[in-house]
């Protein structure tokens, strides 16, 4: 018989990191991320609202790392400020898609048939608003701002985890510890809540990082048609309107803040695959 | 020289740093008009074996050793000229009928692709052929099947048109997985009568994979018993049958009496289970499960002869032998 | 099948039903008074009350929805305040604009899609697999109207490749036209074909560890013709059903597309109606393109009954 000596721990660690690369990158993209936005709280380089009329269109640089905008305010500052925008309408959103959604899917489940039913033709039919649409409806009925947005997105976000939580909640129903719960005579809200859901709850997570991506993509968009975030307020979305009128003559305007999009929406999508696949690595085979 | 000679065939699951063997240097052969079982229980072997021959081993296992096919050897040759053998050539027919058939192609279809693909026949042709192919296989109205959708058949009647895509460019060697594992006991019968009545008319050789001692009493003239990966008996079959030699083949003999009195489960007649592969187990791996099992068991025995044409792989071989004839 | 396609008729009729009660719901209802909406907060009372009059406000909800509909069906959607002719023939000469780049997006990224998605299961846990998946990740990440942004500075002012905007009309050919759809186009595609691609992928590896791929291969196939000719056409199904839904994606997409490379389709047109507070055109709009969203969800019901002969002869 042949025995293998355990690897020791420090190996172990750096294989598994190793093994879920885009769970590493994706951390440290939304860690630095996060972290950018807490310090935006309490110091910029600059202040974000600043206008400086000397100091307009300056590129790059050490001073101002990345450039100046039409106003001369600091283009770090206005993302670093924009990021506490984007993260408060990306968590709002999905808060609204996450607990009305899984409020519904957990309802489906339980009660099967024509419940289960109805719910799911009527997340089919929301499925028909995407959220730049409701959007738009919302905007023209009371009028563009974040509350809207917000709101908009948080629809667009609730068929899919009634989905997603349904799915996974009838695959708990049918385990023998609901038999169990069942005969002890719990109901079936007292078993959605203490059974099923601590039992999809690491499902409703992965779809929560992957969803605010989408979110601050969505959200991005709608500042950009002007039906988002109102100015003065800064947002990555809004700088991206106002400096296409610039695109010649400052790309640097337009090129700064969409990395940030990309990069902020890269990490929580590397993030929550990365997530799933290590809380399933059947799953991660299969990819 | 034989049709299909396999000489010390090992197949690897091959993870980087550490390897196991399924199946452990084992060698037969097949002559054309022959009919050679390969009987064991699932797990054992067989049905990678039957694979290997294909070069179509899943993803992650290795095949080494010699399989030569009419003078070739298999492994050494590459993808593209194993595709020019494959399905022209050897032909296989699978154990679930259900799933091996494409179920968004008509049968027609299906069976005219190889005679498309190796002999080269034109659309028009190749469905006339494919239709002489499924009144070949005694399909009831071979000329509605050709454009039935699989998911409209029996599961006979698909298994009749998977033998008929295996035999469809007049194969030299047949290789059947479980051919009837999957079907009723009424079709199993009509299904053997079938590959019986091709292999004697084509005289295509048959590899018949099985676990069903009846199957493989009635179909074939030599057998190998596998088990663990490795062949511990094999011999023509019928003095197998009435004189077992290792005792892994007279458990398998015992318990079939039972399986006719209506007990499914045959082989729970035999304490204990098949040790998985990734045990590294060493030495006779029936050990285990072998009343006569000794120290000397731990070592691999040998495939010794015992008799014309017939080998076993036992320690006990003597002990057995002079104790009572089975 | 008969049964299962008046079921789907039936379902398709009553979402849009549905879908025209929320929109009115929303834009008329919930504003409070759709006659303020349009005038805005500083309109004079007598203005108000002639404008209430003059588009029926005074009469109850109920009736104001049931002539909304009957219009409908007589394909009167009644007249824009802003631009003084009838919607109708606004979304007419809009959409001329909008479903051509549509079309085009959707081509080029179910075009890319596929290449990317078929390359990468080929080459399963290969470096050509890991790029593709690198690859779909960031086209995924990028915001379709930074990529738009990003094209006009590439091939429009520093390539002069292309105009940066405006459509010149078909009237000016149909080469000039198509020309002033692509990178608009192309910026809506890379976003939903790097989705796509995700799912092409995923579900030819599903469908090459069937048992009947395993029979293609015994036949003689190589690998790459049994995923052509057995793999792909039953990887379509789910491939098909993303594609239904990635055009209600590529529609809302065109709002915010037109905007950026400024062509005059319905999604500027929306956008515009909004900042004059067209109601009249914004309720009818909202509804076309969600109408357009279920009947494509509709047809991609359809299509599985031609994809899949096991759908057909069911029930």
């Amino acid at each position: 018989m042949t025995t293998i000596a355990e690897p020791p721990a420090e190996v172990v660690r750096r294989i598994r990191l190793f093994r879920y690369p885009g769970l590493t990158v994706g951390g440290v993209i939304v860690t630095t991320v996060i972290g950018a936005t807490l310090l935006s709280l309490v110091w910029t380089p600059y202040s974000p609202l600043a206008m400086n009329m000397r100091q307009r269109f300056r590129g790059p640089s050490l001073e101002h790392v990345f450039g100046t905008d039409q106003f001369g305010r600091d283009v770090l500052s206005l993302l670093m400020a924009g990021a506490q925008n984007s993260l408060t309408v990306g968590i709002v959103a999905v808060a609204i898609g996450l607990v009305v959604g899984t409020a519904l899917g957990l309802f489906a489940a339980a009660r099967r048939g024509w419940v289960d039913e109805a719910v799911m033709r009527v997340c089919d039919f929301l499925f028909a608003f995407p959220a730049v649409l409701s959007a738009v409806m919302l905007a023209a009925a009371l009028g563009p701002g974040t509350g809207n947005a917000m709101l908009a997105i948080g629809l667009y976000n609730i068929p899919i985890f009634a989905r997603i939580a349904r799915g996974a909640a009838k695959g708990v129903w049918v385990r023998e510890f609901i038999y169990a719960a069942r005969t002890a005579g719990k109901g079936a809200i007292r078993i959605s809540l203490e059974h099923v859901l601590p039992n999809i709850l690491n499902i409703i997570v992965v779809q929560a990082t992957i969803s605010f991506a989408t979110a601050i993509l969505a959200e991005a968009a709608l500042s950009y048609l002007g039906l988002g975030t109102q100015p003065p307020a800064p947002s990555w979305g809004r700088m991206l309107h106002e400096s296409q009128v610039f695109l010649s003559r400052a790309p640097y305007l337009s090129i700064f803040p969409g990395l940030v999009i990309v990069l902020t929406v890269l990490g929580l999508n590397l993030l929550g695959d990365g997530m799933r696949d290590a809380l399933d690595p059947r799953h991660a085979q299969g990819r | 020289m034989a049709l299909l000679d396999v000489q010390n065939l090992f197949i690897r699951i091959g993870r980087p740093g550490s390897t196991i063997d399924v199946v452990r240097g084992i060698s037969f052969s097949v002559g054309s008009g022959e009919i050679v079982g390969i009987l064991g229980e699932s797990g054992c072997g067989k049905s990678l074996t039957a694979f290997s021959v294909l070069g179509l081993l899943p993803q992650g296992l290795n095949a080494a050793g010699e399989i030569k096919f009419d003078g070739r050897d298999l492994l050494s040759l590459d993808e593209r000229d194993l595709c020019t053998l494959r399905g022209n050539r050897i032909g296989m027919i699978f154990q679930e009928p259900a799933t091996a058939l494409n179920p968004v192609q008509t049968v027609g279809d299906q069976i005219a692709e190889p005679l498309r693909l190796h002999a080269g026949m034109g659309k028009r042709e190749a469905r006339a052929e494919a239709l002489r192919l499924l009144e070949r296989i005694r399909l009831p109205n071979p000329r509605g099947a050709l454009d039935v959708y699989p998911h409209q058949m029996s599961g006979g009647q698909r298994q009749r048109v998977v033998i008929a895509m295996a035999l469809a460019c007049r194969p030299s060697l047949l290789i059947a997985d479980e051919p009837t594992t999957a079907l009723d006991t009424t079709v199993q019968r009509q299904i053997l009568d079938l590959l019986l009545d091709l292999v004697d008319e084509t005289k295509s050789g048959l590899l018949l994979i099985t676990h069903d001692i009846g199957v493989m009493a009635e179909m074939t003239e030599r057998v190998l018993v596998m088990y663990g990966g490795v062949i511990v008996e094999s011999g023509p079959t019928e003095k197998i049958i009435t004189d077992p030699a290792h005792p892994y083949t007279r458990a398998l003999l015992r318990a079939v009496p039972q399986r006719a009195l209506g007990s499914d489960t045959w082989l729970e007649s035999i304490p204990g289970t098949v040790p998985a592969p990734s045990e590294r187990l060493q030495g006779c791996l029936f050990r285990t499960r072998c009343s006569l099992a000794g120290p000397e068991c731990e070592i691999q025995p040998a495939l010794l002869p015992r008799g014309p044409d017939r080998v076993a792989a036992c320690w006990r071989l003597p002990q057995i032998e002079a104790s009572a004839p089975a | 099948m008969k049964l299962s396609l008046l079921h789907r008729l039936l379902s398709w009729a009553v979402t849009l039903l549905a879908v025209t009660a929320i929109v009115f719901l929303v834009l008329e209802i919930l504003p409070g008074d759709p006659a303020l909406v349009l005038l805005g907060p500083d309109a004079q009372p007598d203005t108000l009350a002639a404008l209430r009059l003059q588009l029926g406000l005074d009469q109850p909800a109920y009736v104001r929805y049931g002539a909304w509909l009957a219009g409908m069906l007589h394909g009167d959607l009644g007249t824009s305040y802003t631009y003084g002719i009838p919607v109708t023939e606004l979304i007419g000469s809009r959409l001329k604009v909008t479903i051509p780049l549509a079309l085009l997006a959707m081509a080029l990224a179910v075009g890319l899609a596929l290449a990317l998605g078929i390359f990468a299961a080929s080459r399963h846990n290969r470096p050509g697999d890991y790029g593709v998946m690198a690859v779909t990740q960031i086209g995924v990440a990028i915001p379709s109207f930074w990529l738009g942004m990003l094209l006009i500075l590439f091939f429009s002012l520093t390539l002069r490749w292309f105009s940066a905007g405006g459509f010149p009309g078909w009237e000016a050919g149909f080469l000039p036209a198509m020309r002033a759809l692509l990178l608009p186009a192309l910026a809506l595609a890379v976003a939903q074909a790097a989705v796509l691609a995700r799912v092409v992928r995923a579900a030819l590896l599903d469908v090459l560890g069937e048992d009947f791929v395993r029979t293609a291969r015994a036949k003689g196939l190589t690998r790459a013709q049994a995923l052509r000719r057995h793999a792909l056409r039953n990887a379509l199904i789910p491939v098909v059903t993303v594609i239904g839904l990635q055009f209600a994606h590529l529609l809302a997409g065109t709002i915010v597309i037109e905007n950026v490379f400024s062509l005059p389709g319905l999604g500027r047109l929306i956008f515009q109606s909004i900042n004059q507070r067209d109601l009249m055109v914004i309720k009818n709009v909202v509804v076309f393109l969600a109408a357009i969203v279920i009947t494509v969800n509709f047809i991609v019901d359809l299509f599985y009954l031609a994809i899949d002969p096991r759908l057909r002869h069911a029930s």
